[in-house]
């Protein structure tokens, strides 16, 4: 095809030389110059049609009327602020509230585990013939898995999670730990970002190899990414343990809502309270086990060999491992447990459904938008078409600025939903930093703002607790006000403060001590014991996370906290919508129907009549809406009955509803009515 | 030399340029002004050519790779740019020139019938 692009001035200069030749040829018959120059160009014809010509032959043509749809797009949406704004934020919140939910659904569901092959690994369930238990299974039964299935199976580990008290230099802090086999980081097949892993040889005898991986994150954060941590000697609920190495960046271990921010070797488990014998006990259940497949194995060939070895062990050890089944999923499938129909799918398929409606409810309101306007630009499509504009170039036009205000809408929208994930609306957050020889901090909540400060900065006041009268804490953030599940939304929210531990270990003590367990809580209730009993000098307290912090981690309330927030936002999203949804139909509508208008204006209606003519078939539109949504709630309501504390057909509730979205859409339809109403029936008449 | 009437010549059928334009550089490198010469004088004046619509033609063949083009210098000594047939540009003459001709002979035939006839 064509090379570089000609240029015009080659082209012009092309024509000019051949103009010269023909006029050089006809002055040898005799001709004059200017009578030879004269017929050289009538043979030659339109020179500009020449030039248009080899302009539109160009490659670039379509680009350059691409640069003039977005210049011609950008100076409307421009001249029209309002429309725009309306439409991008629109469009923004639509798409922000999709950003939001996907990312959080995505990290939680679809992106596989940041480790190789990571299509291989494979996460086992211990079904029960009746009930629930969570997938754990006992040391000795994991190792008879593991040695007998290394056919299917390059490699089985097994871990356990648990919360412990890490002290570094005297200060203690909780955090999230994995006790994991010695296989365990060589079977995902990562490699340690400082340092070296646990290794295969580690773990077999309990309490025997005090060492510890430290998550990247963690490593990050705690130490501030030293890069001499190898060989740090910290304490873990007591007993003294070397640091060996820090994980890769983004590796959370097996289970997102379980991220640790360090790995021991199984065996050290006995420290944080597990019986010594766990490690030999067939009917102590406590790791959770997973696999990698061999290349090119399948799951319902590795699935046959599991189910043989599991078969020998239950009649081998009928006492403790009667009816032993195991089930094999791949990892994508089991989370957070293996299991089918676990709770994380179903609330992230109903907020996935959720925004899918906000979505489209966006995007058909952009739709009516567009059409209102469009009423308002016929002439002037109809006469660029009369011009010559091709109905090619008029729709691609239009289509432009659709394209230029999703782009803005998108960008917005990807904002958004990167703010709604931030809890703190004024401020900062605490960080390691706050601690107790710095000043004292704190972060409240609105409702404390509201009622101490109101109207008024509260970032850099300060207060005291009556408690502690000597430590005045200044003020360093506003939290959003937040309501987790089960709480009645009805209740009105408690003023909140939020304040380092770090810098209050003597006087919150054991008093605000919450203990929250990942498995039964009753496995839990000894092992909380044995660490309160153990409570030595240099494990003052084995909390010592901020509750922001807390919150934040997945561990915490924070997938409660987005549901809480979003489940909110969506009410007030999808009632804007619908107002922008009504004020377009209607204003649309009225558009068309001017001059119907003017005509009853004219036979005598006054603009009282024509107001409630309008308001009333509004009131038609949405009570048809209101029925038909009403009915829909109810339904939806027995769906989601269980998942809510209220009841779910509160009929104050539905009834506060209707009347706000009746209202609201009625309003809606006002401000077009009352425009049309102050049309002059002359001009109305006239119209078209 | 006399030129016929401009309103006397034949307008060329659709597509007939681009294999005109290939044949007259079959003799060698030529300008743009120079082609429109040659095709007026071979066809003993009876073809009308339009200059300018010969520009579009050269550029479309030129994007096609059936010709080349390189500015140089004309006998009168004038800068002009010159087209050259290429490799692929001969055998496209070849095809067309071939195709053209069996269509003469076609129209020929049943014209000739025509004229039997009546």
């Amino acid at each position: 095809m064509l090379g570089p692009k000609r240029k015009r001035s080659d082209f012009n200069a092309e024509v000019e030389a051949h103009l010269a030749l023909e006029a050089d040829r006809l002055k040898e018959q005799s001709m004059t110059d200017e009578e030879a120059r004269m017929a050289a160009r009538r043979a030659f014809g339109n020179v500009t049609r020449a030039q248009e010509r080899f302009y539109e032959s160009g490659r670039w043509v379509g680009w350059d009327h691409l640069v003039q749809d977005i210049r011609f797009g950008l100076r409307l949406l421009r001249k029209n602020p309002g429309f725009t704004a309306v439409a991008v934020i629109t469009l923004a919140l639509g798409i922000g509230a999709n950003s939001a939910i996907f990312s959080v659904v995505d990290s939680f569901l679809l992106r596989p585990l940041p480790v190789a092959d990571p299509g291989q690994i494979t996460i086992f369930d211990r079904p029960q013939k009746e009930g629930f238990a969570l997938p754990l299974f006992s040391i000795p039964d994991y190792r008879d898995l593991r040695d007998q299935t290394t056919k299917v199976f390059s490699g089985m580990f097994s871990y356990l999670t648990r919360f412990d008290g890490l002290s570094v230099n005297g200060k203690a802090e909780r955090i999230r730990t994995y006790y994991v086999s010695g296989n365990f980081f060589s079977t995902l097949g990562i490699k340690p970002a400082t340092g070296r892993f646990i290794l295969p040889s580690e773990g077999e005898t309990p309490g025997a190899d005090p060492v510890m991986v430290l998550s990247y994150t963690y490593w990050k954060g705690r130490f501030g990414g030293d890069p001499e941590i190898v060989g740090t000697k910290v304490s873990v609920d007591g007993h003294p343990v070397t640091i060996v190495g820090v994980a890769p960046e983004g590796f959370y271990g097996i289970n997102l809502l379980s991220a640790p921010q360090a790995y021991l070797p199984l065996g050290m488990a006995v420290y944080g309270g597990q019986a010594a014998d766990f490690i030999t006990n067939r009917a102590a259940r406590f790791v959770f086990v997973g696999a990698r497949l061999q290349p090119g194995e399948s799951l319902q060939r590795a699935q046959a060999v599991l189910d043989g070895v599991a078969r020998r062990l239950s009649q081998q050890y009928s006492d403790t491992d009667k009816d032993f089944t195991v089930k094999v999923y791949p990892e994508l499938r089991a989370r957070p447990i293996p299991q089918a129909g676990s709770l994380v799918v179903v609330l992230s398929g109903l907020f996935l459904g959720l925004t899918t409606i906000v979505l489209v409810l966006a995007c058909v309101n952009v739709a009516n938008m567009f059409l209102v306007r469009s009423t308002a630009r016929e002439r002037e499509m109809v006469t660029r078409a009369a011009l010559g504009a091709p109905r090619s170039r008029l729709v691609r036009q239009l289509l432009m600025e659709s394209v230029l205000l999703a782009i803005a809408g998108g960008v917005a929208g990807i904002l958004f939903g990167s703010w709604m994930r931030i809890p703190i609306v004024r401020g900062r957050t605490l960080t390691e930093a706050d601690d107790e020889k710095s000043q004292y901090v704190a972060i409240v909540n609105e409702t404390m703002v509201k009622r101490f400060w109101p109207n008024q900065d509260p970032v850099g006041r300060q207060f005291t607790m009556s408690r502690e009268s000597n430590h005045p804490m200044q003020v360093v953030g506003v939290a959003r006000n937040s309501r987790f599940l089960g709480v009645v939304p009805s209740w009105p929210i408690d003023a909140y403060f939020y304040v380092p531990y770090a810098q209050h270990y003597e006087t919150n003590s054991l008093e605000t001590v919450q203990v929250r367990t990942a498995g039964p809580p009753e496995l839990m209730i000894p092992e909380v014991e044995g660490v309160v009993a153990s409570l030595a000098p240099d494990l003052p307290v084995f909390d010592a996370q901020t509750m922001t912090e807390a919150l934040n981690t997945l561990v915490g309330l924070l997938i409660f906290e987005i549901g809480a927030v979003l489940a909110g936002a969506f009410g007030i999203l999808g009632l804007t919508l619908a107002i922008i949804g009504v004020y377009a139909v209607i204003s649309y509508a009225l558009g068309q129907r001017t001059q119907e208008i003017g005509i009853r204006m004219a036979f005598g209606a006054n603009s009282q009549d024509v107001l409630l003519m309008i308001l009333g078939e509004g009131f038609v539109i949405v009570g048809a809406g209101l029925t038909i949504g009403l009915a829909g709630a109810v339904s939806a309501a027995r769906v989601v009955r269980n998942f809510v504390t209220v009841s779910a057909t509160d009929p104050l509730t539905y009834l506060a509803v209707s009347a706000t979205l009746a209202v609201v859409s009625l309003l809606a339809g006002y401000v077009p009515a009352r425009r049309a109403t102050k049309v002059d029936p002359m001009v109305a008449l006239r119209y078209e | 030399m006399a030129t016929r009437e401009e309103n006397e010549r034949l307008e060329l059928l659709q597509g007939t340029l681009d294999l005109l334009i290939l044949r007259t550089l079959i003799f060698g490198p030529q300008h743009g002004q120079g082609i429109a010469r040659a095709i007026q004088q071979t066809s003993q004046d009876e073809l009308l050519v339009e200059h300018g619509a010969l520009y579009p033609a050269l550029q479309r063949l030129e994007s096609r790779g059936w010709i080349s083009a390189a500015w140089g210098i004309s006998r009168n000594n004038r800068k002009a740019r010159f087209y050259r047939l290429t490799g692929s540009g001969r055998k496209q003459l070849v095809k067309e020139a071939a195709k053209w001709n069996r269509l003469a002979v076609a129209i020929g035939r049943i014209l000739g019938a025509e004229a039997g006839e009546g």
